[in-house]
């Protein structure tokens, strides 16, 4: 017995071993990401380099809606689209706080949908972004305030913490740099075009503070927030309804999109997937809030709150 | 609480503790009882109580059996028919109304016939099976009925094998409860290894193959031949991956435990025919249907069709155990077909091999044969993969098509980099364990060599499998 307990106590310092040095090297790697535009860096990006005036935050419903170039040409303000494919509230929240420990942006868009309020994806959200633990306060204080014992207890391992961070480091290292902005258009037309109503809509305490916080850190830093619902052929009413009178309560701007008529009548065209507008579809959508984002930009020169 | 998770690990962590502290076989099989009951309680809390009347009522009717002579054929007609009811009522009758209403349907006449809302209980296939051939292993005086309800309770009930098995039998299982287990270094180590092993299995190959398997057969009228092709192959690694994965961590916490618990799995994917082939996948279950169902029938001791006969029963059989869908009955009937293949294959190959003495010890022959065998098994795969028997349709009218081309390879950079190496990590060593003994890896004989290794897999498990699985294959059945 006493052998194996020898044997025990050797094979954990081996780990132990590996753990510390794998962590060292994994933050040197991390931290020294090229820009590539893969959806991971442009999450580490987001979340450490970045500076922008217009801040887009959401889901892959963003990043693949508001054109930050666009943007830019248009108000001559500096425009980044931070949105990351099936993330929710709480990422868009430690995305905001990463962003305000760099830069103060003047305007917040955030496209929302039903399940970055719901817990469909809560724990994606802090999963894909794990490795960060630890080198971003934000998502490290979230992990404390919001995240189980168990997952807390995990993250102590720097081997857990950049698991599965091998093959997105390969890949970044063999893609040619360039400097991104966020936005990942997408070319396709849809053929199915069948309006699909969803009934389900539960929402998550946690999901729904982080929306509460991130309004309230806008307000306390003077950055005016506006919010979308981009149009989606995956129609929630109850989460709309929800919005409308969250939003309404906490005085918000809401730009209900969801069901508009000019994009409905030429589906096809506009959309690449039921929840997703194509590139055609983008542009249009992205020159309607560029109305929405100058009327704020003059309104937080005149000092209106 | 799955056996892979932080939960389970705690739980046995307690289990494991109190159970050694004790030092008499009674109290460590009352202490093996209450737990695997809580354990199955915290599961399914409602169904608990159905689950302690079944093990009495198998418990009664086993003890029936020996004391009364003269009803005992009768007692172990009841005990069948008891097992094979609770399994029909649980897994089958929805799926028999479906089918009834459908076919009454399809002749012209209304059928307004509801399913009804049934849940199964937890790992109802496994200790149903275990029940049935106690009662006929009782009947059959293999073994002597237990008059000892707390032991017969931990046999039935024993925990890390009630979600997904192997299904122990009564005439390895319960002498082992007989004697105080003391905690002996080589079990320890020993389960341990088995438990890791299993670790890698589940998340380092089947998890990560999963999500391929899954975007393939969840929407394969949208898939090419070539990516369904390719997913029926990584689906049967998946499969195997993640039950033998299972069944190493459960025979290794039975090790922890002192208690040897049957083997599942024995290199099937190194099988040369049908027949090889169910003599090392899920061993326990196919070792069941051939004590339970094939040689009651005759087995091979009579003519050759009827053996064929009996062979189609008991793989129908097979496929039905997995639950109600056509598509484990073709499952089960595809491996009968190819068992029945290998048998009539078995005379002219002799021949063949008679003939070229050299093709008998010839490595590309037997090579040739194990490909062949895993292209088959792979076949299985899909049926049993398949969402529907429309989906096996589209399969196959792909497969016979033109539709071939390069296979779907988006969004799965963890399958082809570490999952890949992961799978050839596996076959090295099951290469090894079929052909040279076993040592090497984490079985070396050199103590570094051993502890390295060990150390090293942790390290890899842990930064390049899929942590986050919350489900097993088999845990469904």
């Amino acid at each position: 017995m006493k052998k194996v307990l020898i044997n025990i106590l050797i094979i954990f310092a081996i780990v132990a071993a590996c753990d510390i040095a794998v962590g060292f090297l994994g933050n040197k790697i991390l931290m020294g990401t090229p820009e590539v535009g893969t959806l991971q860096v442009d999450a580490y990006q987001a979340m450490f380099k970045k500076k922008a005036d217009v801040l887009i935050l959401g889901s892959s419903r963003a990043r693949h809606t508001f054109q930050p170039k666009m943007i830019a040409d248009s108000t001559g303000l500096t425009a980044y689209n931070a949105g990351y494919d099936g993330h929710g509230m709480n990422y868009a929240l430690i995305v905001l706080q990463s962003f305000l420990e760099r830069c103060k942006p003047q305007v917040v868009v955030l496209e929302a949908c039903a399940a970055m309020v719901t817990d469909e994806w809560l724990n994606n959200s802090i999963d894909d972004v794990k490795h960060f633990y630890g080198l971003n306060a934000p998502l490290t204080n979230y992990v404390k305030e919001y995240g189980s014992w168990q997952l807390q207890a995990k993250l102590n391992s720097n081997l857990y913490r950049l698991n599965s961070t091998p093959t997105w480091l390969v890949k970044a290292r063999t893609i040619p740099s360039r400097e991104c902005d966020g936005y990942e258009p997408q070319y396709g037309n849809l053929a199915d075009t069948a309006i699909i109503n969803f009934t389900d809509f539960e929402t998550n305490d946690i999901q729904v503070k982080c929306f509460e916080q991130i309004i309230e850190t806008c307000k306390k830093h003077n950055i005016k927030l506006i919010v979308y619902i981009a149009p989606s052929l995956e129609v929630t009413a109850k989460f709309q309804k929800w919005m409308n009178d969250f939003c309404a309560k906490r005085d918000v701007i809401l730009k209900d999109h969801g069901c508009d008529p000019y994009f409905f009548s030429n589906r096809h065209y506009y959309f690449n997937d039921s929840d997703h507008l194509n590139d055609i579809g983008a542009r249009e959508m992205t020159n309607i809030s560029i109305g929405d984002i100058k009327v704020l930009v003059k309104q937080s020169a005149l000092g209106v709150a | 609480m799955l056996i892979n998770s932080i939960g389970f690990w705690i739980f046995f962590a307690v289990v494991f503790l109190v159970y050694y502290m004790i030092r008499n076989s009674r109290w460590q099989n009352a202490w093996l009882a209450i737990t695997s009951l809580a354990f199955y309680g915290y599961v399914s809390v409602k169904l608990l109580s159905f689950f302690v009347v079944i093990i009495a009522l198998f418990y009664a009717l086993a003890i029936g059996i020996e004391k009364k002579e003269h009803i005992a054929r009768w007692l172990k007609v009841a005990g069948v028919c008891a097992g094979i009811g609770i399994l029909i009522y649980f897994k089958y009758l929805n799926f028999f109304i479906t089918e009834f209403s459908a076919l009454i349907t399809s002749i012209g006449l209304s059928a307004n016939t509801g399913t009804l809302n049934i849940i199964a209980p937890l790992g109802i296939s496994y200790f149903t099976f275990k029940l049935i051939s106690y009662i006929v292993d009782v009947a059959n005086g293999k073994v002597q009925a237990e008059h000892d309800i707390v032991k017969f309770t931990a046999y039935v009930a024993f925990f890390p094998t009630l979600m997904s098995g192997p299904i122990d039998r009564a005439t390895t299982f319960l002498a082992q409860l007989n004697n105080v287990r003391k905690l002996l270094p080589n079990n320890i180590s020993d389960g341990a290894l088995r438990i890791l092993w299993g670790f890698f299995m589940k998340a380092c190959i089947a998890d990560r193959i999963a999500p391929y398997t899954d975007a393939v057969f969840n929407n394969m009228s949208h898939h090419n031949a070539s990516s369904i092709a390719l997913a029926s192959v990584l689906y049967l690694i998946q499969m195997y991956s993640d039950f033998a994965g299972y069944s190493h961590m459960a025979i290794g916490v039975g090790r922890l435990l002192g208690l040897t618990v049957t083997e599942n799995f024995k290199q099937p994917l190194f099988a040369v025919n049908g027949g090889d082939f169910w003599r090392r996948w899920h061993m326990s279950l196919s070792f069941w249907l051939r004590d339970y169902i094939y040689i009651p029938l005759g087995g091979s001791r009579c003519s050759k069709l009827r053996s064929y006969f009996n062979v189609m029963v008991t793989f129908i059989a097979c496929g039905a155990w997995h639950g109600a869908n056509w598509t484990y009955i073709i499952f089960g009937a595809h491996h009968g077909l190819w068992v029945i293949v290998s048998r009539i294959m078995k005379v002219p190959r002799e021949k063949l091999e008679k003939k070229h003495e050299s093709l008998k010890h010839s490595t590309w022959f037997k090579s040739l044969r194990i490909a062949i065998n895993f292209v088959v098994c792979c076949i299985g795969a899909m049926y049993f993969r398949a969402n529907s028997f429309n989906d096996i349709i589209v399969a196959w009218s792909k497969w016979l098509s033109s539709d071939w081309g390069m296979p779907y390879l988006q969004a799965t950079v963890p399958l082809f980099t570490f999952g890949l190496l992961s799978v050839l990590v596996m076959i090295y060593k099951e290469h090894q364990d079929e052909y040279c003994g076993k040592a090497h890896f984490m079985h070396s004989s050199s103590r570094a060599k051993k502890l390295v290794c060990i150390a090293m897999a942790i390290v890899f498990i842990i930064l390049t499998g899929a942590l986050e699985s919350n489900s097993f294959i088999y845990v469904q059945f």
